[in-house]
């Protein structure tokens, strides 16, 4: 009697198993092989089955070369202001993504659109660019070399008999101490930027601004789709205030444009 | 006995309820009017009983797409305790008419229970064929194409031909004609698939295809009297490119059919796969000749080449005015009807000061059934380098008109342009032109790599933390191991310098000894190792690699008189002269002995 409890309980065991294998054969492709199908799709200029694959692959499996190659995709297929989102959305996984930057400056210029780029102090805008075009890894691993390199030199000066080692090493730990704080908040700034993404494209073919959140207000330059515009603020009624590229700010619709990231 | 019991009682059972049945009814349905290109079903239902040996009317005056096919219903309900109980069968026949007038149907028959049964007459009016699409209902035994015929039976050409049709036959050059190619199977011809052998060799023809949904969408027809079903499979339209009689050439078709397998039966069919078999029939088109008249003498001397009917625009593509050296672009905008892909780019004479680029075509055209419609653009784009006021002349554009046979001009309004001082730089211009004209880079292909906001290499994530904690923890460990090595060392060399002196003595006791040596070497050797070696421990100095400037530099930091060290150089000086060419005068050796005990006793306390 109790062999035979002990068969069928192992059959229900078996059953049960063996259902779940079979639920999790459900034809499901595996992300790098999406990424094969997507890439040879793209290469036998099959864009909207690229598109479609790439698609599938970012619901599973965030990366910067896929939404990278996504954005060439709908390049191809002309629909700039997908192809502008998408290379948006490597450069916000990815800021040192140079492919992805040239491409977007690419799309930019061929826009109906002209923005003249706002006027900066050259070393601010220098410090922004090194800073905002590296990703969070790069400053956390150079922050984290660093540290390294600043308990090295501070263990060596403790530990140095002779006076000239004990002067390296003090000036090295001081230097890997100062580097460690500020690629650390590089790192900190960065991770801001990519937690508090206020970019958006616009997706509309065209899209009216204005200078209030009113349509009865003085209108601005009009959008193409593609251009890539920072959200400033909301108002009521689908306003949203954007900033253009040359730094001025004028409502349009909410509906007119997508944000790289969904708040 | 239980078993025989319930044998009885389900016999009694079922007696109780035959006897529910209502009354027996055989009757005819079928609609009074029908098209004559249409099909209609016509149906015998039996009521209440069930039927054998059915015999159909006589259906001469129609083709039968199917039937009979036989299905049954029953249904039984208790309400309130009591039966009600309905049960019919019914004979369905799909006709489609072959005359027009009034059709009659005479009365079919079936034998109930020994009885004979004759269904109604029906009157059916045929109206003469308008609609030559079918009736939208679709019902797979309804469809006459969804029977298919039995194998055996020949596909002859009339049961399945293609024909090819030109939407005109004497055009002008460059004056499209539609061509359309369009398949034709007698009803019971089941075509599974239809490919193009090859495509059609339109040569003098300048050719766009027309995309057709990829389901064929057949129509119903009537010819000589059978039904067929026609579908449109091609269709180009063709632009003449050279003038006389041109011949389209016939285009094969490779047609796979379906045929009923008569060697399996129904239920091995169920089981074993539809019993059907392919037959592989190819079917050639005919031949089509057109005339191509060429357009009327003589021709202008601007003519564009285009044919048709157009209207042209020209304005600034960009809306907002070029100051210099921005990229401005001109569109020409050339929207009708015909061959918009083949016209040249018209002659813009910009102004002489103004960079200007060969034009880009932009093409916004449509490929449809009347012919090659929308916009094509030309895009001249330019750069005014100095400040003032331009002007762009009018454009001229010179076509065919296919419907006036002439030629026509047509000439967009002169453009001024105020151009003013822009901020951008000429090399600024040169990047831009360089990055339009190129392509955006390549995809990425390649390894996967899955992007996480987390990790090691995320600040602040765990991961992080504790690898900072770790090392912090391994160097705080390390400092306490650092710093105790420090003191050994610093131990060290407070007893070196301590015994510095004792160690030395006992070194020139050696030397002492070896005074009369035979070997003045040992000598020298024991001597250098007494008072350099005194100098090293004194000094925290590496004895090995000591050279003399190393000794008089540490000398001269910790305070000692330079005449002391113009000695101590002097006595180094010599014990190394001695060391490497010894001489055999002990006066000598005993003088440098004595100059070391004196410099190591004058040293001591300044070196403390």
């Amino acid at each position: 009697m109790m062999v035979s409890n002990m068969k069928s309980v192992l059959i229900f065991l078996f059953t049960i198993l063996a259902t779940s294998q079979l639920m999790a054969a459900k034809p499901s492709y595996k992300p790098e092989h999406l990424k094969e199908l997507g890439d040879s799709a793209y290469a036998a200029q099959n864009y909207v089955l690229a598109v479609r694959h790439y698609n599938e692959l970012l619901t599973i499996a965030p990366s910067a070369d896929v939404h990278y190659n996504l954005g060439n995709a709908h390049f191809r297929l002309r629909e700039m202001g997908h192809a502008a989102l998408e290379y948006e959305r490597a450069l916000h996984i990815q800021p040192s993504h140079d492919d992805a930057r040239f491409n977007l400056h690419l799309l930019h210029t061929k826009l109906p659109d002209r923005f003249a780029p706002p006027q900066k102090m050259f070393f601010v805008s220098l410090l922004q660019r090194i800073i905002s075009e590296q990703s969070v890894t790069f400053w956390t691993g150079i922050s984290l070399a660093a540290f390294l390199l600043g308990l090295l030199s501070t263990l060596f000066y403790i530990g140095a008999f002779r006076i000239w080692l004990q002067k390296v090493s003090f000036t090295l730990s001081v230097l890997s101490g100062v580097a460690f704080l500020l690629t650390s908040i590089f790192a900190l700034i960065q991770q801001h930027a990519f937690a508090h993404n206020l970019r958006a494209v616009v997706i509309s073919p065209e899209v009216p601004t204005y200078t209030s959140a009113t349509t009865h207000s003085t209108a601005g330059p009009t959008l193409h789709e593609g251009t890539s515009v920072e959200i400033i603020d909301h108002a009521h009624g689908g306003w949203t205030e954007v900033q253009l590229p040359d730094a001025s700010h004028y409502w349009l619709s909410t509906s007119s444009i997508e944000r790289v990231i969904q708040p | 006995m239980p078993f025989l019991r319930k044998v009885i009682l389900i016999l009694l059972q079922l007696a109780s309820m035959t006897s529910l049945w209502g009354q027996v009814t055989f009757q005819a349905k079928a609609p009074t009017s029908v098209d004559l290109n249409g099909q209609f079903r016509l149906q015998f239902v039996i009521s209440n009983a069930e039927g054998t040996d059915f015999q159909a009317p006589d259906l001469t005056d129609f083709d039968i797409l199917s039937g009979p096919s036989i299905s049954s219903y029953s249904s039984t309900q208790i309400a309130n305790g009591s039966y009600s109980s309905t049960r019919s069968t019914t004979y369905t026949f799909i006709l489609a008419p072959k005359r027009k007038g009034t059709i009659s149907i005479g009365t079919a028959s079936i034998r109930v229970e020994g009885r004979t049964l004759r269904s109604n007459a029906l009157k059916i009016t045929i109206t003469p064929g308008v609609r030559s699409t079918p009736s939208t209902q679709q019902n797979s035994d309804q469809n006459p194409f969804a029977t298919i015929q039995r194998s055996g039976n020949k596909v002859t050409e009339s049961d399945l031909y293609f024909t090819v049709d030109a939407s005109h036959r004497k055009v002008y050059e460059q004056e499209p004609i539609l061509l359309t190619y369009k398949l034709h199977a007698r009803a019971g011809i089941g075509l599974s698939n239809v490919m193009l052998r090859q495509k059609p060799d339109l040569k003098g023809f300048w050719t766009q295809e027309i995309e057709l949904p990829r389901n064929l969408a057949p129509t119903t027809a009537r010819e000589s009297n059978r039904l067929y079903r026609v579908a449109t499979n091609l269709q180009y339209i063709i632009f003449p490119q050279q003038t006389g009689k041109i011949t389209i050439p016939s285009i094969t078709f490779d047609c796979d059919i379906l045929q009923q397998d008569e060697s399996i039966d129904e239920i091995d069919a169920f089981f074993n796969g539809v019993g059907q078999i392919s037959l592989r029939a190819q079917r050639r088109t005919p031949d089509l000749t057109i005339e191509v008249l060429p357009l009327p003498h003589p021709r202008p001397t601007n003519f564009s080449g285009g044919v048709g009917s157009f209207q042209v625009k020209g304005s600034l593509y960009r809306s907002s005015l070029p100051k210099t050296n921005d990229i401005a672009t001109y569109r020409f905008t050339i929207q009708g009807q015909g061959n918009l892909k083949l016209v040249k780019a018209p002659k813009l004479f910009f102004p002489k000061d103004f960079d200007t680029f060969d034009p880009k075509m932009v093409d916004e055209t449509h490929v449809g059934t009347d012919g090659v419609t929308g916009s094509v653009h030309f895009d001249y784009n330019f750069v005014p380098r100095h400040v003032g006021t331009y002007t762009l002349p009018s454009v001229e554009f010179v076509y065919f008109d296919t419907h006036a046979h002439q030629y026509r001009t047509l000439r967009t309004q002169p453009l001024t342009l105020n151009i003013a001082k822009g901020e951008r730089s000429a090399a600024d211009v040169e990047t831009e032109l360089a990055l339009r004209s190129s392509d955006i880079r390549p995809i990425h292909t390649g390894a996967l790599h899955i992007f996480s906001p987390s990790g090691l290499l995320w600040w602040g994530s765990l991961p992080h933390l504790l690898i900072l904690t770790f090392l912090l923890a391994v160097s705080i460990w390390g400092a306490h191991f650092a710093k105790k090595l420090r003191i050994n060392h610093a131990d060290h060399q407070k007893h070196r310098v301590k015994r510095a002196a004792a160690h030395a003595h006992e070194q020139l006791r050696h030397a002492e000894r070896a005074l009369k040596d035979a070997h003045p070497q040992n000598f020298y050797n024991a001597l250098s190792q007494a008072f350099t070696g005194y100098l090293a421990d004194k000094l925290d100095l590496t004895a090995t690699a000591l050279t003399h400037s190393d000794i008089l530099r540490s000398l001269k930091e910790r305070g000692v008189a330079p005449e002391l060290c113009h000695e101590v150089e002097q006595l180094l000086d010599e014990i190394d002269l001695g060391r490497f060419s010894p001489s055999n005068d002990t006066t000598i050796r005993e003088e440098i002995l004595h100059t070391a005990d004196r410099l190591l006793h004058a040293l001591e306390p300044l070196l403390k």
